[in-house]
């Protein structure tokens, strides 16, 4: 072992020590960069509001206060990042592989359950969670010998919820210490488990999370769908404050923590809906001008029932101590009933349907059902439990990408929207037992969701001023210069250290461009329109795009036609402020730029002979 | 190690009670087992099921998702569920999972069967 390990050993070393003067530069960039940020927007607030545009230039002000506190939580994200070894692998525990798929071929699963198949490690048992009840699924996993789950009668007529619902079908279906989950086209490599497994040998460690990469992303990659920037610097950095994510695929996970919680939230709901129940009971025992004395009579002994019920939950008795009290109570009172007009008589304690979640198919959900993102929903129960988890940063699985933009954009559109429903739904600022940092966290990736709203300020300001000459700020003079340039710089630079020289441009790109859709992400959930869980398709759909980018394509075009239009006025002599001018065609030039990486991709074709090839593995290469 | 086993113990015609002892380890292992073999019960035409949980000498989260799965059964089939003489290591994993809040717990059989409406 000795001689296997010193070039490794060395190369490690160097990697510490590289990253150690990475953090100390980084930290050096953010605490200047958020010191001239302060300044710079302190000044704002003090002395650059234009008077004569109140409006504009509250929004302005608002959207740039945003982007300052986002570069906050990015530099706390890159504060004090955490770089895994993998622990020697816990040998002989069982291990659940959860293959899922809904639509995806047959020959991207085959892909996948051949591969898992030769997962090097032993117990291990690989099932497919056809949630699409296909035979043809059905045959492959008879013909590789794999297990095969689909929902049982149980789920008829009852929620599904998608992804998190053919997991839990599948735990309960199943019983390995630990899961392996698995995308449908997660090729995962023959070592997977034996440098995952060892994480769990800290008892208290609920998940590890291992990178998503993929193998079709075309050169250029037109689509943003690299997360090499999230699945390194980034989770580093949550798991430097114990919040690593876990990300739907690739991770492994611990059995018993993922019911542990789906326990807790059990408990949590069952007590939700039997309160519901409650105080529907409540209102069906309120009197009426209308109720005869029959009725009066047995409403007011409903009525007493239900309050000695409250009185019950407030002093913490059992649920089922409550409903059958009720239920004796309610019993009693409906027998002086007149046989009609009451609540439906309810056999036994009639709470009992809540506390057993007759509603939905499964009782205890190991994978959260609130948000349609469960991954993320998940791990911050787990967290919120005092559950740890780990990002190892090492690929070790190679999927797809969305191969065109339509996919890309629902992708997106299910990310942004699953993230901003659990804010609204199981808040990471007010949950339980959360650490600060945890809180932080799970506030910065939400947070950067709102984003939309700050960059439609940033593409309107430079076409109201080009076009009317309304300034959002009193004068874009030498006060402004000297504070906002230093900032930006240092801002600039943040954002390339943090990076780690990994290609992030394509990403701010799409951050900027996109902001139509975190818009309509946010919007969505505010206003509770259902969202479904779209599947990423896996492969290339065809046809043009340019319906999903109209947004983009407007604003590019009144842009460019706004420069146009001040500086012929320029010319002409009929405006002047030439810095003004000048500062807003450069700043709208910048926009159009950042917004025409999407265009472009709405109309992207493959280059002539461009076929990705799905990774194939020696099995010398395992160990 | 006592491995997992379920016995029905008693039945009680007048309050319509099947009881039904646990043994041994209920785990992610065994409660798929367990889990069959309550539905079953709740089947047989069994209103309500107790089950005495003395010789239980452990059960983890998965062992407890099962329970409550016996229970969801027993109600979707017009009875009810109820659990008895918990071991220390039970009762604690039971509290930890805050099931304490939704289930009552009796300390013995006789104690149980008396929390049951009877059948007149």
């Amino acid at each position: 072992m000795a001689t296997f390990g010193s070039s490794s050993d060395q190369s490690r070393r160097m990697t510490m020590q590289s990253d150690h003067r990475r953090r100390i530069l980084f930290r050096a960039i953010a605490t200047a960069n958020l010191a001239a940020g302060l300044v710079y927007i302190s000044w704002r607030y003090a002395a650059s509001i234009n008077p004569s545009a109140l409006v504009l230039s509250i929004l302005l002000l608002a959207a740039e206060t945003y982007g300052i506190a986002d570069a906050l939580l990015y530099a706390l994200t890159m504060w004090k990042p955490r770089r895994r070894i993998a622990p020697p692998p816990l040998e002989g525990r069982s291990v659940d592989v959860f293959i899922t798929t809904y639509n995806e071929p047959e020959g991207i699963v085959r892909r996948t359950a051949e591969a898992a198949m030769a997962i090097d490690w032993s117990p291990l048992s690989v099932y497919i969670l056809d949630d699409g009840a296909r035979a043809d699924i059905r045959a492959l996993a008879e013909e590789l010998g794999c297990g095969y789950i689909t929902r049982g009668e149980e789920w008829k007529g009852r929620a599904r919820h998608a992804k998190a619902g053919n997991v839990n079908n599948a735990l309960n279906e199943t019983d390995g210490e630990f899961i392996l989950i698995l995308d449908a086209d997660q090729i995962p490599e023959p070592r997977i488990l034996s440098r995952l497994s060892g994480y769990f040998a800290d008892p208290k460690i609920a998940f590890v999370q291992s990178p998503q990469s993929f193998y079709n992303v075309p050169p250029g990659d037109p689509f943003g769908s690299d997360a090499a920037l999230f699945y390194g610097p980034i989770m580093r950095g949550k798991d430097g404050w114990n919040a690593a994510f876990f990300c739907g695929s690739n991770a492994l996970l611990r059995r018993e923590a993922l019911m542990q919680v789906g326990l807790l939230s059990y408990a949590e709901a069952a007590e939700r809906e039997v309160r519901v129940t409650l105080r529907e009971l409540r209102r069906q025992a309120r009197p009426s001008l209308r109720d005869d004395a029959g009725q009066r009579a047995w409403k007011g002994a409903a009525r007493k029932a239900v309050h000695d019920a409250w009185a019950g939950l407030r002093r913490g008795d059992p649920l089922q101590a409550v409903s059958d009290a009720l239920g004796e109570a309610l019993g009693t009172a409906l027998r002086g009933a007149p046989g009609n007009g009451g609540p439906a008589k309810a056999p036994g304690g009639p709470l009992d349907r809540d506390i057993a979640r007759s509603r939905e198919a499964v009782a205890v959900e190991g994978v959260s059902t609130v948000s349609v993102t469960e991954d993320m929903a998940t791990a911050l129960r787990l967290h919120a439990s005092g559950w740890d988890s780990a990002f190892h940063p090492e690929v070790l699985a190679h999927g797809l990408a969305p191969e065109d933009l339509g996919s890309s954009l629902a992708q997106r559109l299910r990310w942004a929207q699953g993230t901003i429903q659990v804010l609204f739904r199981d808040s990471p600022l007010s949950k339980k037992g959360l650490k600060p940092g945890q809180r932080l966290m799970y506030f910065a990736t939400i947070n950067s969701y709102f984003s939309g709203f700050a960059n439609l300020v940033f593409v309107l300001c430079p076409l109201v001023f080009l076009f009317f000459g309304v300034a959002p700020i009193r004068a874009w003079n030498l006060d402004f210069f000297l504070r906002f340039i230093p900032f930006f710089i240092l801002n600039r630079l943040m954002f390339f250290v943090a990076a780690e020289g990994l290609p992030v441009h394509r990403g701010e790109q799409y951050n900027l461009g996109l902001f139509p859709l975190w818009i309509k992400a946010v919007l969505g959930v505010i206003t509770g329109r259902e969202i479904r869980f779209t599947v990423t398709p896996k492969t290339r759909q065809t046809g043009r795009f340019l319906a999903s980018v109209k947004v983009q394509i407007g604003v590019i075009v009144l842009t460019l036609a706004a420069i146009i239009y001040a500086v012929t006025g320029l010319t002409l002599g009929i405006r002047g402020n030439y810095l003004g001018i000048a500062v807003n065609a450069f700043w709208g030039c910048y926009n159009v730029y950042e917004l025409a990486a999407i265009v472009r991709a709405a109309v992207y074709t493959p280059p002539e002979g461009w076929e990705p090839q799905p990774p194939s593995f020696g099995r010398d290469q395992g160990a | 190690m006592i491995p997992f086993r379920i016995e029905v113990e008693a039945q009680d015609e007048d309050r319509k009670v099947t009881v039904a002892r646990m043994a041994g380890r209920l785990n992610a292992a065994s409660s798929s087992e367990a889990k069959a073999r309550l539905k079953g019960l709740t089947g047989e035409g069994a209103k309500h099921l107790l089950l005495d949980l003395s010789e239980l000498s452990f059960i983890d989260s998965s062992g407890l998702s099962a329970l409550v799965a016996g229970y969801k059964a027993a109600v979707e089939a017009g009875g009810s569920l109820k659990l008895a003489c918990l071991v220390p290591q039970v009762r604690e994993v039971f509290a930890l999972t805050h099931l304490d809040r939704v289930f009552e717990t009796y300390p013995d059989v006789a104690a149980a069967l008396a929390s049951f409406p009877s059948g007149s």
